[in-house]
């Protein structure tokens, strides 16, 4: 009546899915050389991109046949969240795609599970190159001493502002707050004129936290331990972070509770000067948006060091019951083709991975693209740790909404968090040590 | 309930006719031909409920992620840690298990009540009752996903309708519907009552219409008033499909799951994350699948153990 799933049927979809046999983990890609020359052939491409992104990576595709006509590639794109649950089942199954995209942040979660293959055979063939990457870019490919990933773009957490706004409270709309002084000087100006500035959402299951995870870097802090077995987030640098969120709302600059897609309305209306986030999801968002005036910075200032949160989309190869060479270097050859090429890849917002290719004038011409780019040296990636996404997701990001929502003391709430971490922290090393 | 239970008169009419004419059937079934009838049925039941059943008992028993080399043998341990104070799965899971409790305590005599009331309205006659079913029935045929972003938009604290109307009217605090208790819970509950309360009227309705005309013929000559009539023929006669209800509404409320998870998302802390939304995310998106399944045994058992509960009541009452 209500259609909720039935405890036991829950039960029975687990049971179902589950029919497999656990991964064989024996086989390894095979070396490859040169451009795919053989018969048609059709790849298959698994990812995320169901936003205003897809249509992009499509465009790159036709591209990528333009060029080598011999090669297809089939793109499939469903939600994230169901792509994280239903490729690793279709690999145990079997029916692996041939290569996909994931978040760097799930690349150490997949590559314990051995859904995924590393990638060192084919470093040569691929053309990769340290120097062409930051250092963390780089790193976040590299787990347990093994390449798994090729990074395509990062999306560093950046200030979108409201140029109108901001010249009806009498700022600058050239010149957007950089530090922890000017922002809040900003959001002063414009709570004296009725105007919250700085919308903060408290519950918004992607942005609530990576707000607090820039902050608490800025405040020289850590999220985890190396080894990923504690959480750091509780102490001193994160408590600031969460404490300076939470004086938004004290302070009258941000209404409360405020979700996700409030503060994007507000954006969109001209009703609230400030939105920090990704590129890859607000620039094609604004741009629809007729007659909206707004441009991008990288993150003011806050605390004593510059950092951002920031993600980055990486293209793995799927593990194959056997590898067939043909396809593998079919895929070789679309991947080096997209790394020249991935100039294209930032109409859908993300900056490229590859710093040469910001150099390139063309990507001067894609006006936020590069101005998001400004602040790329300071981006943080979450540590390499299987399982830290479900962490952050499911312990960490309740709790900042607890705080922001005024349910408990910022302290409490990352003291509690803490706790609760330290057993699915624990929980994972057990569950993942065959990976170590 | 056999006792007293009825035999319908067909089956009564068989049943002498064989008692008289032992020796020759000749439409006697064979022993296995209810066992044929059944057999498509409990094909599907045994492939996609009792054989995965048994799979998640087994799976409850172990440390399960499909994708690992190893699913080592626990025991009992999921189990265990359900009931172990301080253990985080525990304590998370017995929070869920009370906001689903919350949730049925509220929304199931509201969903018995009112639908009741709507039906007794529209068993009565008037112009446009037809129109008026449909109009209540609407909401029913929506999937979860719609009302869910229906009301998200009118719910919201900051950008929604319901507080955009509030404030002209007046009122100059918002309401956080969606983000702080006790709004959640009647939010929750009122989406709920609106969208499914026409079900229940439906087979109210129905039950209504199966009343026999006589017996408030009977009670008017008695001198019942409305009132009388309501307690002593309409409720009486309506018991079964009063327990039907109760049953169905209670089971139904006990698996909610897409209201809080496409309305609140659990929040705030974690306060509207029910049972059911907990298993999945456990089970399914972190893929500790033990637990998981572990989890879905305890909510299963209780819920059996409620539908008994009103399995029994209904016996001391049909006594």
């Amino acid at each position: 009546m209500l259609r909720g799933t039935g405890a036991l049927g829950l039960a029975g979809i687990a049971g179902l899915a589950a029919c497999g046999r656990p991964v064989d983990d024996s086989t390894e890609l095979p070396q490859v050389s040169g451009d795919y020359d053989g018969p048609p052939i059709t790849l298959q491409f698994w990812n995320g991109l169901t936003g205003g992104d897809g249509p992009v990576m499509r465009t790159l595709l036709q591209e990528f046949t333009a060029a080598h006509p011999a090669i297809r590639i089939e793109m499939y794109a469903i939600p994230w969240g169901n792509f994280y649950q239903k490729f690793p089942a279709a690999v145990v199954s079997g029916l692996a795609p041939d290569f996909g995209l994931m978040h760097n942040f799930q690349v150490a979660t997949n590559a314990a599970r051995r859904v995924i293959v590393p990638l060192d055979p084919l470093v040569d063939a691929l053309g990769l190159q340290e120097s062409d990457y930051l250092p963390v870019v780089w790193g976040s490919g590299l787990f347990q001493g093994q390449r798994w990933s090729l990074p395509l773009d990062m999306w560093p957490d950046s200030l979108f502002y409201n140029r109108r706004v901001l010249e009806q409270a009498g700022l600058d709309p050239d010149a957007p707050p950089t530090n922890r002084a000017e922002y809040e000087h900003a959001l002063e100006e414009l709570r004296r004129r009725d105007i919250q500035g700085h919308w903060l959402p408290a519950i918004d299951p992607q942005g609530v936290g990576r707000g607090f995870d820039s902050l608490l870097w800025q405040m020289g802090g850590e999220l985890y331990d190396a080894e990923g077995g504690r959480a750091l987030f509780g102490e001193d640098a994160g408590i600031r972070a969460l404490e300076w969120q939470h004086s938004l709302i004290a302070n009258g600059w941000s209404p409360s509770d405020v979700s996700g897609s409030d503060a994007n309305v507000a954006f969109k209306n001209d009703q609230n000067a400030f939105l920090w986030g990704g590129p890859g999801a607000l620039i094609n968002d604004l741009a629809k948006v007729e007659d909206l005036d707004w441009d991008v910075a990288p993150l003011p200032q806050i605390g004593p060091h510059r950092a951002a949160f920031s993600g980055s989309h990486q293209f793995v190869l799927m593990r194959q019951r056997e590898f067939d060479p043909d396809r593998v270097t079919a895929v070789v050859t679309f991947l080096r083709w997209i790394m020249a090429n991935s100039i294209g890849w930032a109409k859908a917002g993300p900056v490229p991975a590859r710093l040469p290719i910001l150099q390139q004038p063309e990507f001067a011409e894609l006006t936020a693209q590069s101005h998001v780019a400004e602040g790329v040296e300071h981006i943080r990636f979450y540590p390499l740790v299987p399982g830290i996404a479900e962490v952050q997701t499911t312990i960490l990001y309740p709790a900042i909404g607890d705080a922001l929502l005024g349910q408990i003391a910022p302290a409490d709430a990352l003291a509690r968090a803490t706790e609760q971490a330290s057993f699915l922290l624990e929980e994972n090393l057990t569950k993942y040590r065959e990976a170590r | 309930m056999t006792a007293t239970t009825p035999v319908p008169a067909p089956v009564r009419a068989v049943a002498s006719v064989r008692a008289g004419d032992p020796g020759r059937a000749p439409h006697r079934p064979r022993a296995w031909t209810p066992y044929a009838f059944l057999a498509p049925f409990l094909l599907i039941f045994v492939t996609f409920v009792l054989a995965p059943a048994l799979y998640g008992f087994w799976m409850s028993l172990h440390n399960w992620d499909f994708f690992l080399p190893e699913q080592p043998f626990v025991g009992l341990q999921n189990y265990v840690e359900l009931f172990t104070p301080g253990a985080l799965v525990a304590q998370q899971f017995w929070e869920s298990m009370r906001a689903t409790g919350i949730f049925v305590v509220l929304s199931v005599p509201l969903l018995m009540v009112i639908p009741l009331g709507l039906a007794l309205l529209l068993n009565r006659r008037f112009r446009g009752r037809t129109f008026f079913r449909a109009v209540f029935f609407a909401p029913y045929v929506l999937g979860v996903s719609v009302i869910g972003l229906l009301w998200q938009y009118l719910l919201n604290a900051n950008t929604g309708l319901v507080n955009g109307y509030l404030t002209q009217l007046g009122l100059d605090e918002k309401i956080p519907w969606l983000t702080a208790l006790p709004w959640v819970w009647v939010s929750l509950v009122g989406v709920t009552v609106w969208w499914t309360m026409g079900f229940n009227s439906v087979v109210y309705l129905a039950g209504l219409q199966g009343v026999d005309e006589n017996l408030y013929d009977a009670a008017k000559v008695d001198g019942a008033g409305p009132w009388r009539e309501f307690v002593h023929v309409t409720l009486p006669e309506l018991r079964p499909v009063i327990l039907f209800v109760l049953t169905m509404t209670i089971l139904a409320s006990a698996n909610m799951f897409g209201q809080s998870y496409l309305l609140t998302s659990g929040n705030p802390s974690n306060e509207t994350r029910t049972a059911i939304m907990y298993i999945a995310q456990v089970g399914l998106e972190q893929f500790r699948m033990g637990k998981g399944a572990a989890m879905s045994y305890l909510l299963a058992l209780l819920l059996i153990l409620v539908s008994a509960l009103n399995f029994v009541f209904l016996r001391q009452k049909e006594r």
